[in-house]
């Protein structure tokens, strides 16, 4: 087993050498000397991740795409190019929703284009060197939520926690009631906690395990999230902040390489981790992702702890945080690896529950009108929903080219060139300012966020009419639904866009806007044929857990 | 709530358990190889997203069967909307300075040809005796009146507007047509409006009111308006400039690059 986190420590070093530098609190006291406490303090700082500021040619290439943005917009809203009626207020509708997020976005990632992550400050440096001495020794619970998932995850994730440095207590928060994963934590060493009832699903778990915890932090990490060993010796530091409420850090994922959904998962978590989170950062506004963090006890106490009357906890628990005036802290180091869904079911799945969550916030929390919020936070907790909200735009712009080939619906009164002139600048600049700063373009990325568009547009609904929904485990072994059962929509569209390249060939009027729709209906044809294609390997695929090729890495943002 | 040992036993029985996890690592990838053998068990579909899809799929097949079906049989038609029934104003207006003495003709009474419509006397001329005089104002053609200016008793300028109308038998149709679209239809094609309330209306091409040197802005699409004529002008009865109406008119199959209107209407 040289490939599992107990035998390698953070980097890929041998065991003998990670045991050396003490993984355990037992060992940890060993080293502890003037000279060890200097090794672990760089050894700590090697999991930091220093944030890149942007480059010259990325902040360049971000303004000219907002320019081109609005030339676009400038010749969209003029009414003399208006169409027919319902189509054209649509069409502006659906340019104001993508240019206000676009906007959002960028002004987002520039304000956390600030360089350093402030793991860099002396009062954190300072921390680090007495929690390291031993000197200042705080009590620390790790709790490990579960519920149905894979027992070897559940057993990789419990065994990097119980082995990360720094004294700490682990728990595994069993809501699956499952005696093997009691077994699992004799086992392995590790406390096992259960309750009656499922109530409140994931916040209620960590509740109850909060009931009996005195701890002043409590990390959490899902039971697909492994933690580096140095995980609470970077991030615990930062608690030396008395405001501080809870340390967030991103999810990477390592099996990432196993299938194009995994990979096209990680991208979309990248460009939320890498350019969003920091900005959000800047504005105090970042919010727990209910994994890979660490809270303030006596901030969850403020709050009467993680807020339990939604399954989108995580935020919500963020927001009464942030009312009560705590303040959060975004680290931009990779400290954990997990797992991405690998299937098309499960990433679709996973989008819905995001989705969901943010929909919620923004129907039932209201952010415009909470009361302790400044202006910025009440905009970055709207603003996963404008993310969401774009499925709509999409959608319609996915539907445009059909309703022109079969029933000459145009929402512009233009020629395909006169808008092609506008749209190319603005779509070339955005594409290109997202190469700059991610490094590629990931066709699997558009291909999946265009297969997630009904998905989103559901759980707008869902949260809408608070229609009630179970949880469901991110890969999940052992069952496969039906691709009908998941992808009627995505199928029925294709069946809608091939209908319309068929009609469309015996062309109403022959010009450029139909050769244009004739295109854009087999491009979307393809790419929804693509996932269709992926989930019927999917169901194909043997039921193999995922592990770590190699332990886990920090990953250079 | 089973939380057992407290931080300071937990952290105390941890080099005892490097052993223990030995043995966990054997049960959990004994536990792996299960995995690997277990069979998927595949849902079946749900019967709501059967439906939903089957009902998505039909409705895709009857919309490409009609609409094929109607674009194979018009495929030498052309489908137009927004045409507009149009007439060419008639605007009397005062020939000189004077004074309008009776107005007998008020907005939408038809008139006959030659019909009094208003009496204006013209100022004299300085230096011409006599000069100065009653005129009657007639309706040049059959025609339904569509605005009275002038009022009884109130001076006028020449060249003022007096009375507007249009012949009711000289309606025609604008069609708003692409370059495109003009590009394959002839001088004479013939053409059919469906105008509310009055039925089809068949009518012939008779040339294109645009210039087509002066394309519009940039990015706006170059629109003509096709002129038709209606063939039975007795269709015409009761109809009224500024109806708007759908309908087709003929064209050719080829894809010819130069207006054939036009090039009719010059050559």
């Amino acid at each position: 087993m040289a490939d599992t986190p107990s035998d390698q420590g953070a980097g890929g070093q041998p065991a003998s050498s990670r045991h050396s530098s003490g993984n355990t609190g037992t060992t940890v006291v060993t080293v502890a000397t003037a000279t060890g406490v200097r090794e672990l303090q760089r050894e700590a700082a090697r999991g930091t991740t220093e944030l890149p500021r942007l480059q010259r040619t990325t902040v360049v290439a971000y303004i000219l795409a907002i320019a081109a943005g609005a030339f676009y917009a400038a010749f969209i809203f003029n009414p003399r190019n208006a169409g027919q009626t319902l189509p054209y207020v649509l069409l502006v509708i659906a340019e104001v929703l993508l240019l206000a997020n676009q906007v959002v976005m960028i002004l987002t990632i520039m304000a956390g284009d600030r360089g350093g992550t402030g793991d860099d400050r002396r009062v954190v440096q300072d921390a680090r060197r007495q929690l390291l001495a031993k000197t200042w020794a705080p009590t620390i619970d790790v709790l490990i939520p579960t519920y149905g998932e894979p027992l070897e995850a559940i057993s990789r994730t419990a065994r990097a926690a119980r082995d990360m440095r720094i004294e700490h207590r682990t728990a595994i928060c069993d809501d699956g009631n499952d005696p093997e994963v009691r077994r699992l934590a004799e086992r392995i060493g590790v406390e096992y906690t259960r309750r009656d009832g499922n109530v409140g699903a994931k916040a209620g778990n960590l509740n109850t395990a909060l009931s009996s915890s005195s701890a002043e932090f409590v990390a959490i990490f899902d039971a697909d999230h492994v933690p580096d060993p140095n995980f609470l010796e970077v991030v615990i530091p930062h608690f030396v902040d008395q405001r501080v409420a809870f340390v967030q850090t991103p999810q990477s994922y390592y099996n990432r390489n196993d299938s194009p959904v995994a990979d096209a998962a990680h991208e979309s978590q990248r460009v939320f981790y890498d350019l969003i989170c920091p900005g959000k950062d800047a504005f105090n506004s970042v919010f727990s992702v209910g994994t890979n963090l660490a809270y303030r006890r006596t901030a969850l106490d403020d709050v009467g702890g993680i807020f339990q009357d939604t399954k989108s906890e995580d935020i919500w628990t963020s927001i009464r945080l942030h009312q009560r005036g705590w303040s959060s802290t975004y680290l931009p180091s990779v400290l954990s690896q997990g797992l991405a869904p690998e299937r098309v079911h499960t990433y679709l799945t996973q989008q819905f529950r995001w989705s969901r969550g943010a929909f919620e916030v923004m129907f039932h929390a209201k952010p415009w009108r909470l009361k302790g919020l400044t202006r910025d936070q009440r905009i970055q907790y709207l603003q996963p929903a404008l993310h969401y909200l774009q499925s709509f735009a999409i959608l319609f712009f996915m539907l445009l080219p059909p309703l022109f080939l079969v029933f000459y619906i145009q929402p512009l009164r233009v020629t395909g060139t006169g808008w092609l002139m506008r749209y190319a600048p603005f779509w070339v600049l955005t594409q290109l300012a997202v190469y700059y700063q991610v490094g590629r373009l990931h066709a699997w990325s558009f291909t999946m966020a265009l297969a997630a568009v009904p998905v989103h547009i559901r759980a707008f609904f869902s949260a809408l009419f608070r229609r009630k929904y179970g949880w469901v485990v991110t890969n999940k072994e052992g069952e496969v639904p039906s691709v009908i059962s998941y992808l009627a929509v995505q199928i029925g569209m294709i069946a809608v866009f091939l209908t319309a390249f068929i009609i469309g060939l015996i062309p109403l009027s022959s010009s450029f806007p139909t050769v244009i729709s004739l295109v854009l209906c087999l491009a979307y044809a393809v790419a929804l044929g693509s996932v269709v294609r992926q989930a019927l390997r999917d169901g194909r695929r043997p039921a193999t857990p995922s592990r770590p090729r190699t332990a886990p890495t920090p990953v250079e943002v | 709530m089973a939380t057992t040992s407290t931080r300071r036993s937990e952290t105390a029985s941890i080099p005892q358990t490097n052993a223990r996890a030995e043995r966990a690592e054997l049960a959990i990838s004994a536990e792996s190889e299960k995995w690997k053998d277990r069979p998927h068990h595949k849902a079946r579909p749900r019967v709501r997203s059967v439906l939903m899809l089957l009902g998505i799929l039909a409705l895709c097949a009857l919309v490409a069967v009609t609409q094929i079906q109607r674009r194979w049989e018009g495929r030498n038609r052309l489908e137009v909307k927004q045409a507009v029934l149009t007439a060419d104003p008639i605007v009397l207006e005062a020939t000189g300075n004077g004074r309008v003495l009776d107005v007998t003709v008020a907005k939408g009474d038809r008139v006959a040809a030659g019909q009094t419509l208003a009496l204006v006397e013209y100022e004299s001329i300085p230096g011409q005796a006599d000069s100065a005089k009653q005129v009657e104002m007639v309706a040049p053609a059959e025609a339904i009146i569509t605005e009275v200016l002038a009022v009884p008793g109130v001076a006028v300028l020449g060249g003022t507007d007096l009375v507007s109308m249009y012949e009711p038998t000289k309606l025609y149709f604008e069609v708003p047509m692409t370059y495109d679209d003009i590009a394959r239809i002839d001088r004479t094609s013939k053409a059919r409006f469906d105008v509310p309330g009055f039925g089809e209306v068949e009518a012939s091409v008779s040339g294109v009111e645009a210039d087509f040197g002066q394309a519009g802005e940039e990015g706006e699409e170059r629109l003509a308006n096709l002129v038709a004529l209606p063939t039975d002008v007795g269709q015409l009865t009761g109809m009224a400039p500024g109806i708007i109406v759908d309908g087709t008119v003929e064209r050719h199959a080829d894809d010819a690059t130069e207006p054939k209107v036009l090039q009719s209407a010059n050559g």
